[in-house]
């Protein structure tokens, strides 16, 4: 995804279209919309993918039925009738024939809408458009109807819903092309190229980025423990399943284990918060339990007997090193309870990540260590570009929100900061020096 | 324009109080969407002067101050070096307005006064000179210095 579309989305009002960047960082003051761009993102895929229910208080974001996430305008005004999740793509589109192929750069613009149906949010209507070009579907109960539409077509053509009863288990344009398959006639040749550019750029083609669903952490982590029983690896947005890894890549001993140990032992050194990290059995066997030890000055000791920031942050890190080539990854701060070496820390732990696995990703923090070292980071020209950054300030703006991406320059220089952002902290200073 | 601080009065713009005829200049950075540059050798001055050594990090890490390379003041220093119009002994301070088109300067050098008027060494827009709170129109931040968005 390179950009984001809310509208009229909880504090979202009207329509914004949000860049993002391989590391995208949400700043700003509290309750002002960062943890909905974090689900919004993850929702967004689920609707392209064909999910076409999806769930709205999936772990760990919580949006609770239609009236709290429909945005509400206040006075007469109201509830909004309807809401719009979508994001923005850049593709590189092939014209010609092969002996004379070129291609451009397009934005392909996906958008689902939702309205109220009994105390949920339901689906209406989705639609993909790339210039001129636009096919869309819309969703209709009484009666029962699904119509496609395609621009610049003029006539629509009408679908038996149970067509569609495959959308949830295949891309919906997957399904454009089944249904449409069978009605030869109504399929002219324009709506079949446009079939097939869709198709060509569903998901898991190689336009998209990622191929693996957005991963959210939990703000706050699981609390360890100072022994494990073996359990599956079933990951959890709060990292319960992060001892399991460790235990089970302990055993395998294999590549992956050794690459996982490496990166979690260089970032437990450069932040501070340890130096070694190893799995104690307390038995023979790979069922019995187990403890998680780490080194920091002297002799191992129990994950229960270091600072808690270290058990917070090693899912985080865990999960990142484990995530699939290219994955984006949502989290929110991070940074809670490390010491500030170690949130700079993971500003360039994020950074070479992006850089060395592609991995992207979007990360609501309070932390200006970790965005400082970000800014240093680029202007010392190591791992990332001030393209590769992307700083959304978030701000109240009357009964809505505001997000303003804040250029990065080569040198680490904010070049558009608004008055709001970092307001407080100047006035902090200004208190400080005048006492 | 963005605001350039010469050495001589740093002490006095970034003390805390600093003093009437300064407080303008710290309405628009901090209130508004001023933006102070700074870089090459009038950041070295500018951080021997404790008051502006401080506030400098806070400022840059709030996008109120933009800092240039070395590097790209020494390009426009011998462009200047060319000219050989420039009377003052800051040649660094008309090199950094080139660089980063800020066009408001806080001096109280007469002979820098002189040479950051002159159009030959400070090209449009006109450099303006910010000696007192009634100076307080020149503040004003556009797209035409460093602080642009790219």
């Amino acid at each position: 995804m390179d950009g984001l579309i809310l509208e009229n989305v909880r504090c979202f009002h009207k329509r914004h279209e949000i860049r993002l960047a391989p590391l995208t960082l949400l700043v700003g003051e509290n309750s002002t919309g960062k943890s909905t761009l974090l689900a919004a993102t993850r929702l967004g895929w689920d609707l392209a993918r064909g999910i076409i229910e999806p769930d709205f208080n999936e772990e760990p974001f919580g949006w609770g039925a239609y009236d709290q996430i429909a945005h509400f305008h206040g006075g007469k005004a109201g509830r909004a009738k309807s809401f719009i999740i979508g994001f923005k793509r850049r593709i590189t589109v092939p014209h010609g024939s092969r002996s004379s192929r070129r291609e451009s750069d397009a934005f392909l613009v996906f958008e689902a809408t939702f309205r109220q149906r009994g105390a949920q949010p339901a689906l209406v209507a989705l639609c993909w458009r790339r210039g001129h070009s636009e096919i869309s579907a819309s969703f209709e109960i009484e009666p029962k109807k699904v119509t496609i539409t395609f621009k610049p077509e003029r006539k629509p053509i009408i679908v038996e819903p149970q067509e569609f009863s495959l959308i949830g288990g295949e891309p919906v344009v997957t399904v454009f092309r089944k249904v449409l398959s069978r009605q030869p006639k109504q399929v002219s040749s324009s709506v079949a190229e446009s079939i097939s550019l869709l198709h060509a750029i569903v998901p898991w083609s190689p336009y998209f980025h990622f191929r693996s669903r957005p991963y959210a952490i939990a703000p706050i982590r699981t609390r360890p423990q100072r022994t494990y029983d073996p359990r599956r690896e079933t990951p959890r947005p709060e990292g319960e399943h992060v001892p399991m890894i460790l235990a089970s890549g302990d055993a395998a001993g294999d590549e992956k284990w050794a690459r996982l140990h490496a990166g979690l032992q260089e970032f437990g050194m450069q932040s501070g918060l340890f130096s070694n990290l190893d799995v104690k059995r307390l038995g023979k066997k790979e069922t019995d339990p187990f403890q998680l030890q780490l080194a920091i000055q002297g002799p191992p000791v129990n994950l229960m007997d270091v600072g808690y920031g270290v058990s917070q942050i090693l899912p985080i890190a865990v999960d990142c090193l484990t995530s699939e080539q290219g994955q984006m990854l949502l989290m929110q701060q991070p940074e809670v309870h490390l010491h500030p070496r170690a949130q700079a820390e993971l500003g360039t732990f994020l950074a070479h990540l992006v850089r060395t696995r592609r991995n992207r990703f979007i990360v609501e923090t309070h932390s200006d260590y970790l965005v400082n070292r970000v800014r240093l980071d680029i202007r010392d020209k190591k791992w990332l570009k001030p393209e590769d950054v992307c700083l959304l300030y978030c701000e109240r703006a009357g009964a809505g929100v505001k997000v303003q991406e804040i250029h990065i320059d080569d040198q680490g220089n904010l070049l558009d900061a608004p008055a709001g952002y970092h307001r407080f902290l100047l006035d902090e200073e200004k208190r400080f020096f005048e006492g | 324009m963005c605001l350039i601080v010469d050495a001589n009065v740093a002490a006095h713009v970034f003390a805390i109080p600093c003093g009437a005829d300064y407080a303008p200049i710290w309405n628009w950075i901090e209130d508004r969407d001023g933006k102070l540059v700074y870089g090459g050798r009038n950041r070295t001055e500018l951080e021997r002067v404790g008051e502006a050594r401080r506030r400098l990090f806070s400022l840059w890490q709030a996008g109120r101050a933009i800092r240039i390379t070395a590097e790209r003041v020494s390009v426009e220093e011998r462009m200047i070096a060319k000219l050989g119009r420039c009377r003052s002994d800051d040649p660094h301070v008309i090199a950094l307005a080139r660089a980063t088109g800020a066009r408001v300067l806080c001096t109280e050098d007469v002979d820098l006064e002189r040479d950051f008027k002159d159009r030959q060494l400070v090209p449009r827009p006109r450099g303006a000179i910010f000696k007192s709170k009634s100076h307080w129109r020149l503040l004003k931040h556009n797209a035409i210095c460093e602080g642009r968005p790219r």
